[in-house]
């Protein structure tokens, strides 16, 4: 051990002993000084962790508003005619909650989607689930902590809807694809046109896109054709949900 | 550059200290791997760190890493570099530190952090090595 590690023990050692036995009020007075300057790194990293967690917090928040504000808006616009559809409630007071996807189904990849909100976030079973104003399915069962969402995705899933152009109504069906079923041979609808949910179910309010007419098919039948449908989202590309409740 | 990586971790994980004493690991990783002079001092800067972020005592911890510290740097020169001799050596330094810091002055202290931070020390001064001096241990 050289003489100049002594040194620095000996220094160091002095330094320590005399903190130690300083009383409280200059121990407080001296480590507030020295935290200013040496803790100042570790207080920049946790001030911008904190930023970081705000500005998340006010996404979320702001997607919400969005959400909310979209769906509204769609109702507006039914009120003033620029859609045919029959007068119903305005939902201008939509609660939203958001809930991150932490699993889906393996064995129907599109069909199901796990969440984790539950009972305890005040969920009931059948809560609609959206992203911004599209449609993404209604829950299915819940637990305390967890959800499971059937999404449109999936085989039987039927919703009642609207042709936003014309206001044609009929059902939407997840078959082999997302059909737009019981429309009439003469009924005009096209290529491109809109559907939406059209209110009549006590489970969706009316308004919420679910996709676009992408094929009109005739086939034997005498009194309806095919009309296909593109979901207005795609499930598999989703990181978390939005929950009406 | 490796004393700079040294301060940038030590200030990096001090926040989650409270969870693996990373900063006992690095002591001791320090201790074992660099120079007499910088590892007292560095033992005392770490001391600090942890008297101002976990106040117990001011000037404690400083001192109790200074004579843990030293103790060390004498029996380094004894003892081989094995993962039993390791562990072994790091448990009793971290359990005098634990001891001398918290248990004689009746602080309450989390028995996770104590077992996380002797499961993970062996690793932690593997990646150490690894990440300073491209080898998972030196002899």
């Amino acid at each position: 051990m050289s003489r100049i590690q002594i040194f620095i023990f000996v220094i160091l050692f002095a330094i320590s002993l005399v903190f130690i036995i300083l009383n409280q009020n200059a121990d407080f007075y001296i480590s507030t000084n020295i935290s200013e300057v040496v803790l100042f790194p570790v207080r920049f990293i946790s001030n911008y962790f904190q930023y970081l967690n705000i500005s998340q917090k006010k996404i979320d928040e702001l997607e919400i508003e969005l959400s909310r504000l979209q769906i509204e808006n769609q109702n507006l616009k039914d009120t003033l005619g620029f859609l045919s559809l029959p007068d119903t409630i305005l939902r201008t007071n939509l609660k939203l909650l958001k809930a991150n996807i932490i699993g889906r189904d393996p064995a129907n990849f599109n069909g199901f989607l796990y969440i984790d909100k539950g009972k305890s976030d005040s969920l009931n079973i059948n809560n609609p689930v959206i992203m911004q104003d599209k449609l993404i399915g209604r829950i299915k069962s819940l637990s305390d902590k967890t959800g499971i969402i059937e999404t449109l995705e999936n085989r039987g899933f039927a919703i009642s809807a609207v042709d936003a152009r014309t206001g044609i109504y009929g059902i939407v069906k997840k078959n082999n694809q997302s059909m737009f079923e019981y429309i009439k041979l003469d009924d005009e609808i096209n290529q491109g046109d809109s559907i939406f949910t059209s209110g009549l179910s006590e489970i969706f309010p009316k308004g919420i896109l679910i996709g676009m007419v992408t094929e009109i098919k005739y086939k034997d039948d005498l009194f309806f054709k095919e009309v296909i449908i593109t979901p207005a989202i795609k499930i598999n590309q989703l990181n978390y949900v939005y929950i009406i409740y | 550059m490796r004393f700079f990586l040294y301060f940038i971790l030590s200030y990096f994980c001090l926040p989650f200290n409270s969870t693996i004493d990373f900063i006992s690991i690095l002591v001791y990783f320090i201790i074992l791997n660099e120079d007499e002079r910088f590892s007292i001092i560095f033992a005392f800067f770490a001391g600090l760190l942890l008297d101002l972020y976990y106040p117990v005592s001011f000037g404690l911890n400083m001192l109790i890493f200074l004579i843990l510290g030293q103790i060390l740097i004498f029996l380094k020169k004894y003892f081989v570099r094995e993962p039993l001799t390791l562990i072994f050596i790091f448990t009793t330094f971290y359990l005098l530190r634990i001891f001398l810091v918290y248990v004689i002055n009746g602080v309450a202290f989390n028995i996770t952090t104590l077992i996380s931070t002797i499961i993970f020390s062996l690793p932690i001064v593997y990646i150490l090595n690894k990440i300073c001096f491209s080898v998972w241990m030196r002899n």
